[in-house]
């Protein structure tokens, strides 16, 4: 009934269209230098009739008879309007808009003009991210936005962690992307050839239009749609070479040998047998065993664009394929994107954007691998970094094959690298839907309503699996696989009404949207421990010989949903004042009936000071301030979080043996304390800004600063034992914090001329300052949380030098130990004549940075484009814990900077194969600068002037080619965890890349 | 404008069809509390979850005997650390030991409570047993709380959410709970069960443990009452054979046995006495060293020598309770003189040998690998037994004047063991104040090693300094001090347990602190 309905209202739109008498009209399109601009749109206003210029510049039109006025666009100049004036030719200039003032800016629920915007809005510049060789997104962002900071590192497929002003909570700090109006739980791991446009929403007043999950700041994705004008087929490849851009500073035999032996002299020890003889003339490189030195990393796009006045269709198909630095680890993604837009009626348009794609990860198990000390995700590397020297990679008087110690030779229980590359294997699937249908109909032409349905769904496996075998001493590793199957769909359903009026000089718009969010994951899992003999090639579930008890498995179901009403008021007056009111009540399924409802509402307003009368200035174009004051929400929770489970298991579980045959019976018991009050943490949050245009906009000059609070934040709190669930403890809503900050940005163009040049700077500085903990510090390794300091101070023993005079040997000195020259000298804080770390541990660094900036310049002449890109942070410590692991052990390397005391000779503690040595402490003597300046891209374009085709690129360019740095370890962007910021585990380093590509488009 | 109006209407039906999700979702991979505790099964379920606890290291596995032997004048360790400090006085704030009876018997009433609670709020018929059971457990836990840590524990009596902070009990108020939960419980329980159910609590439980409450407050009166119908129920009795209660799986045929822990022989490490080496003294690791974490003091191995059995030969019962130069079994294969010959740990002379594992792992130790292969013991402990019961009855008796009937019930705890008549023995009838101190030797002969020890000397007044006097043994004519380690007791301070730190700091509630802590 509907269908038929449609179709004839559709069939009597284009019937009464084709009554209508045409007229055509043709012209040329040129800009302010009088060169033709190809591909400009030309719409006849209020209707969707329009057309786009060729490569000439030329444009032809048919116009119902009626019309009076075109509408002549193009990016980067000032739309015009023209009126037809029954003329038969029209030609155009169009004049250059560089401040894009008038651009439209997707915000979230709807879109602004760029002039109209008053929140803390960042309009991400997506071309010169494009210059990026990362896979994804997130990690493009880096340096390119104030208030973002990214950690990126090298593993292929991985997305670094996104912050936006700062860790503000103890559990999720990530912000809230949205792709095409679709709020995605996690990163999004899209092709970022598809994307068009990206704006970060910073502040409070502009995020809370997505209130409880805005916290943390909001990513506004755009994906690429068709043009109109002739279908282009355009084919993008980009091949390049990756390597670790340095390794760790490690020993080789001979200087391992002399500190090792003097470590195992020093406590006493006999000397382990391959240190004290070399004859055996071993000096294993075991990073230059792991890593690999030119692993291959490829990217293919092909696109197809196009469209008419009624229809149009962007189509992309992607292949990247990124082998890691690390042999045995790949990523690989096949994608396909299809996105469209259909003018049903005059009124009524429907559209749909999908992509479906497939990611595989290879060789996460040989990250992971057990075995080795701390830290995750860095199971190879770090064992690489931290192996003896003195043992040969392959040994064939071993069990296995692989070289390892033994107590007596070299007492070292890490496990071969190399064994682990070549016994442990791993993949990961992913297939991803992610899309939407929806319909925007123009009730009046003031009122819009748009249906938005959409979903994004993932379907997982993974399985991992390792030999048996024997690559350390004394032990033998056991067989081992496991599976894991997830299947996660989310669906979307968005109701909207936006409506828009003028009167005069008063400009507002109203938009009301109902919205709801259903999250289903379903997950089964199964770990089989032993049960694969060695000669047994079949690793598959169904081959196993492992005991009924030795298998384990695990499956669960989740379900969570929001149902949101959200609002938003904007008015402004003549372009000077702008207001915009934003409210969102958000229902989440996560917490108790009584908390289940949170609304957060925001104001913001702006002055346009350059619009003003008494305003007079040839040099500023446009000056804007800008203040906004927002609530938003945050909830690191899990589902169900607050509701009591009851525990029931059968043997070894809370059963109990009744009756004299031991009858085994099931019990059942409150499964851990739960607490039933749990609420949103919230972000309240002022924001002022300004935007400043100097020159004809030649200069943009952006600065936000904030002040923000943060209430009722989650933080585990202990409950008593009286509750009856032993030393427990449960989350709940209490902490505080203050944060505050500013960012500035500054851009300066110059577009005319032979030499065009485009220079982008950023620099923005964020403080995070926690002012209320319920139950007093709370500790990390190596790092402490306390009230007026950041989250994950460096606190150890503060680092005094060694002893090397004998009349000093009695000072403070670590309980229950007599010092010798050459051995550790720590700071006695508490002044009570012993070192100890329970009293004596202070605060020795903050992890972090004091300044974070970015620095972008690129220039063009004639067909060369010429593009680099700077980006850096300064003042942040780091505790290089994988520096303090080697140089505090006997059972690890050394770093090649260690300088022990040994004979008198040497500036750092003297080693000790003892256990207990005060040496070993951790202490100040590892804190370091971790601040460095990155070059981070650098690429060179060269359009080939060869007019068959529409267009052919070729480029050359590099990724992270230099580092400038102190810092001692790897990489000074490493992996960490929220107490423990600056404590650096190691990781998977950044790569240098090396690449080149070209591009056609017909 | 019909078109419209049709579109307006197809917008509120996609309005109100796409309205659907549900904002109330419930965990769908286990029982929630809610959807939870509406069947009798849910209820038999909860209470076999409580009564699961009894059967963790940190109780009945092994830590709470350890404690109280300790505690007592029984017992000594070979351990350091904190063992040490608890068995000498010597503890600090934070000693394992001190904190760990506090939360491990707030988790056995709070899963008793559940059962509790939602019992009294449920409508279900026959789960008023399943109710009382719970109620026996919880009062069980609040006589071990209280006198362990007095009277001003955390007053619990219903279930405890994340943010509950109770408040401190009054002087009395937890006797009146323990008294008033078990007068509730006692008529709602059976007098046994099938044989498929042995080992839940009884009604001749929850009396015992009525009357041991009475008698902790010195109410002789009451206690007597309730004791003499536990003996006249007819329902008890002593086994011939005293060492089957500690060497075998009990059974229905035990009915000496009145409410006991059952673990599983050589099950899981959870349902087994996995603790079993807290008990006595264990081989390690390698054959070369033992385990030493509970040793027998020398005044409960003098205390059996003080009197023959009618064959002048040793105290039977000794043999079945200790491991000494005066014994004649073997532990694990091996004499005592070869253990004093290849250890070092026997130094002060004995170990207990009560609950010994003894069977279980001389297999294992002999299976020629050098290595002793660690199995999960599965003895059921008792933890209320008839003679306990016979004795306590005796003591009351003396103590409400009846010394001549009192005698009677010694007795018949001595003669199962083939010691004389006191009557014999003294040659005449003991006066109350002799009966007395005679009770104290009976109790240590009979029950050692089985931690009520602790709880006598507090009934008695004697937990104090006084434990350290002398005592003088006839039989060898030898003086020495009953348990010196009892010098150390700091006045005003050991009689409690201090309250953990962590909890005070918690709940304030519960402040003060107990004196001298």
């Amino acid at each position: 009934m509907t269908k038929h309905l449609k179709l004839f209202i559709g069939i009597f739109l284009i019937i009464s269209f084709q009554v209508h008498a045409q007229i055509t009209i043709k012209g040329n399109i040129v800009d302010d230098q009088n060169e033709s601009v190809i591909g400009a749109t030309i719409i006849v206003k209020g209707t969707t009739i329009g057309t786009v210029t060729d490569i000439r510049g030329d444009y032809s039109i048919s116009v119902p008879e009626n019309s009076e006025t075109l509408i002549v666009s193009f990016i980067g100049y000032k739309s015009k309007e023209i009126l037809i004036s029954n003329r038969a030719i029209i030609d155009i200039k169009l004049e250059i808009d560089i401040a894009e003032l008038e651009s439209i800016v997707v915000t979230g629920y709807g879109s602004q003009r760029k002039q109209d915007i008053t929140g803390a809005v960042a309009i991400v510049n997506t071309n010169e991210i494009s210059k990026s060789q990362y896979t994804n997104v997130t990690d493009r962002l880096q340096g390119r936005v104030p208030g973002v900071s990214v950690k990126t590192n090298g593993e292929p497929g991985s997305m670094g962690d996104v912050t936006i002003r700062g860790v503000s909570f103890f559990g999720d700090n990530n912000p809230l992307y949205v792709i095409d109006g679709i709020p995605t739980e996690d990163s999004p791991n899209i092709n970022p050839a598809d994307i068009e446009t990206i704006q970060v929403l910073k502040d409070a007043s502009s995020s809370a239009i997505y209130g409880s999950r805005a916290a943390n700041g909001v990513v506004v994705i755009t994906t690429k749609k068709g043009r109109i004008g002739k279908p282009t087929i355009s084919f993008n490849s980009n091949i390049g070479l990756q390597q670790i851009p340095n390794k760790m500073n490690v020993v080789n035999t001979s200087e391992f040998a002399r500190i090792h032996n003097a470590a195992y002299d020093n406590a006493g020890y006999p000397r382990r047998t391959w240190s004290n003889d070399l004859s055996r003339g071993i000096d294993t490189d075991w990073q230059a065993e792991i890593f690999n030195e030119a692993a291959f990393l490829q990217d293919y796009n092909l696109s197809i664009s196009g469209g008419n006045d009624k229809s149009k269709v962007y189509f992309n198909l992607n292949n990247t394929k990124q082998e890691g630095t690390i042999e045995g680890t790949i990523f690989e993604r096949l994608g396909a994107r299809i996105n469209s837009e259909f003018d049903l009626t005059k009124r009524i348009k429907i559209g749909q954007n999908l992509s479906v794609s497939t990611t595989n990860q290879s060789g996460q198990q040989i990250l992971n691998a057990q075995g080795v000390l701390g830290g995750s995700g860095n199971g190879v590397i770090n064992t690489a970094i931290m192996m003896f020297p003195t043992i040969p990679v392959y040994d064939p008087t071993r069990l296995s094959g692989y070289g390892h110690g033994t107590i007596e030779d070299a007492e070292i229980y890490l496990y071969n690298p190399v064994g682990i590359r070549e016994m442990y294997s791993s993949k990961e699937d992913h297939t991803r839907i992610l899309g939407n249908i929806f319909v925007n109909v123009n009730l009046t032409s003031d009122l819009e309503y748009r249906f938005n349905f959409g979903t994004d769904s993932d379907f997982g496996f993974s399985k991992s699996h390792q030999r048996t075998g024997q690559i350390t001493t004394e032990l033998v590793h056991l067989s081992g696989l496991s599976e894991y199957n997830s299947k996660s769909t989310m669906l979307l359903f968005e109701n909207r009404l936006t409506y828009k009026k003028k009167f005069g000089n008063h400009d507002f718009s109203v938009m009301a949207s109902q919205t709801e969010q259903e999250f289903k994951i379903h997950q089964s899992g199964i770990s089989i421990v032993g049960g694969f003999a060695s000669a047994n090639p079949f690793f598959q579930i169904s081959a196993t010989t492992a005991a009924p008890t030795d298998i384990t498995t695990s499956g669960d179901e989740l379900t969570s949903t929001i149902s949101s009403l959200l609002g938003r008021f904007t008015y402004n007056y003549d372009g000077k004042y702008l207001f915009t009111a934003n409210v969102r009540s958000d229902g989440s399924s996560k917490f108790p009936k009584n908390n289940r409802w949170g609304t957060f509402p925001s104001i913001s307003l702006g002055w346009n000071i350059s619009k003003e009368s008494f305003f007079q200035s040839s040099i500023v174009n446009d000056l804007k301030l800008r203040v906004g004051y927002g609530v938003v929400g945050n909830a690191s929770i899990d589902d169900y979080a607050y509701q009591s489970l009851i525990f029931s298991r059968s043997i070894g579980g809370n059963n109990y043996n009744l009756g004299y045959d031991d009858r085994s019976i099931i019990g059942a018991t409150r499964a851990g304390i739960v607490n039933n009050d749990l609420k949103w943490e919230t972000l309240k949050e002022t924001n002022i800004g300004m935007d400043l245009s100097l020159m004809d906009g030649s200069i943009e000059i952006i600065g936000d600063i904030y002040f923000s609070e943060l209430e009722d934040l989650l933080v585990d709190a202990p409950v008593p034992g009286s509750a009856g669930e032993g030393q427990s403890s449960t989350i709940i809503n209490a902490a505080t914090m203050d944060r505050s900050g500013w960012e500035f940005s500054f851009r300066y163009r110059k577009l005319d001329g032979n030499l065009k040049f485009d220079i982008t700077a950023n620099v923005f500085q964020n403080k995070n300052e926690v002012t209320y903990l319920p139950l007093g510090d709370l500790y990390g390794l190596h790092s402490i949380t306390s009230v007026g300091q950041p989250i994950g101070q460096i606190y150890a023993l503060d680092y005094l030098g060694v002893y090397t005079d004998e009349s000093e040997l009695g000072d403070n000195t670590v309980v229950g130990q007599t010092p010798e020259l050459g051995d550790a000298k720590y700071r006695d804080i508490s002044d009570d004549g012993d070192i100890s770390e329970g009293q004596d541990r202070m605060i020795l660094g903050d992890p972090n940075p004091k300044l974070q900036y970015g620095l972008n310049f690129s220039a063009y002449w004639k067909d060369f484009e010429f593009t680099i890109f700077f980006q850096g942070m300064n003042g942040a410590d780091a505790f290089n814990a994988i520096k303090y692991n080697m140089n505090t052990s006997a059972q690890t390397s050394y770093t090649g900077d260690y300088d022990p005391f040994i004979d008198g000779i040497g500036t750092d503690p003297r080693p000790t194969a003892d256990f207990g040595s005060p040496n070993n402490i951790a202490s100040g003597l590892f804190v370091e600068d971790a601040s460095y300046l990155r070059l981070k891209n650098i690429r060179i374009d060269y359009q080939i002037p060869w007019r068959r085709i529409n267009n052919l690129g070729v480029f050359i360019g590099g990724q992270n080619l230099l580092t400038f740095t102190k810092y001692s370890g790897m990489d000074p962007e490493f992996d960490s965890n929220i107490l423990a910021p600056g404590v650096d585990w190691g990781g998977f380093p950044n790569i240098r890349i090396f690449n080149s590509g070209f591009n056609i488009t017909f | 404008m019909k078109i419209l109006n049709f579109k307006i209407k197809m917008i509120c039906l996609i309005i109100i069809f796409s309205s659907c999700v549900n904002l109330e979702q419930i965990n769908p991979n286990q029982p929630t509390e809610d959807s939870f505790w509406k069947t009798r099964e849910d209820f038999y379920s909860g209470l076999i979850g409580a009564y699961d606890y009894l059967q963790s290291g940190e109780m009945y596995a092994g830590q709470i005997q350890q404690t109280f032997n300790l505690l007592s004048d029984e017992g000594f360790t070979g351990e350091l650390g904190e063992t040490l400090n608890l068995a000498t006085f010597t503890s600090d704030l934070d000693n394992e030991f001190h904190e760990s009876l506090w939360y491990n018997f707030y988790i056995l009433i709070a899963r008793s409570y559940e059962v509790i609670e939602r019992g009294n709020n449920s409508t279900l018929n026959g789960i008023d047993g399943l109710i009382a059971e719970a109620k026996f457990l919880v009062a069980f836990s609040y006589y071990h709380l209280i006198n362990v840590y007095g009277d001003g524990v955390a007053y619990v009596d219903r279930i405890q959410g994340a943010n509950d902070r109770p408040r401190k009990a009054e002087s009395g108020e937890i006797w009146v709970l323990i008294e008033t939960l078990l007068d509730d419980a006692i008529p709602l329980l059976p007098t046994s069960y099938p044989s498929s159910e042995f080992g839940r609590v009884t009604r001749g439980a929850a009396q015992s443990l009525l009357a041991k409450a009475y008698l902790q407050q010195r109410n002789y009166i009451s206690a007597e009452q309730i004791l003499k119908s536990i003996v006249e129920s007819g329902l008890y009795g002593l086994n011939e054979d005293y060492e089957s209660n500690f060497t075998e799986e009990l059974t229905t045929g035990n009915k000496e046995v009145i409410f006991q822990v059952n673990f599983l022989e050589n099950g899981p490490q959870e349902e087994s006495d996995n603790a079993w080496y807290f008990r006595i003294n264990t081989p390690g690791p390698s054959n070369i060293g033992i385990w030493a974490d509970q040793l027998a003091s020398e005044f409960a191995i003098r205390s059996y020598l003080v009197e023959a059995d009618k064959d002048g030969n040793l105290d039977p019962r000794m043999n079945v309770s200790l491991f000494t130069e005066y014994t004649d079994q073997t532990l694990y294969g091996q004499t005592w003189a070869w253990w004093i010959t290849n250890t070092t740990e026997i130094v002060t002379g004995a170990s207990f040998y009560k609950f010994n594992e003894n069977d279980a792992v001389y297999n294992e130790i002999n299976n020629g690998s050098g290595y002793v292969q660690w199995k999960n013991g599965g003895r059921d402990m008792i933890l209320i037994r008839y003679s306990d019961i016979l004795l306590l009855l005796a003591e009351a008796l003396n103590e409400n004047g009846n010394t001549s009937e009192a005698h009677s019930y010694v007795n018949i705890v001595r003669n199962r063991s083939n010691m004389n008549n006191l009557e014999i023995t003294a040659g005449r009838e003991l006066n109350q104040e002799e009966f007395r101190q005679q009770i104290k030797h009976e109790r240590l002969v009979e029950l050692c090693g089985e931690y009520l020890r602790f709880f006598d000397l507090k009934r008695w007044g004697e937990y104090g300094p006084q434990v350290a006097a002398d005592f003088t043994i006839p039989a060898v004519s030898t003086t020495i001090k009953r348990d010196s380690i009892f010098e150390n007791f700091r006045v005003n301070k050991d009689e409690l347990f201090p309250i953990p730190l962590d909890e005070l700091d918690i709940n304030p509630n519960l402040l003060p602190q107990n004196p001298g802590w």
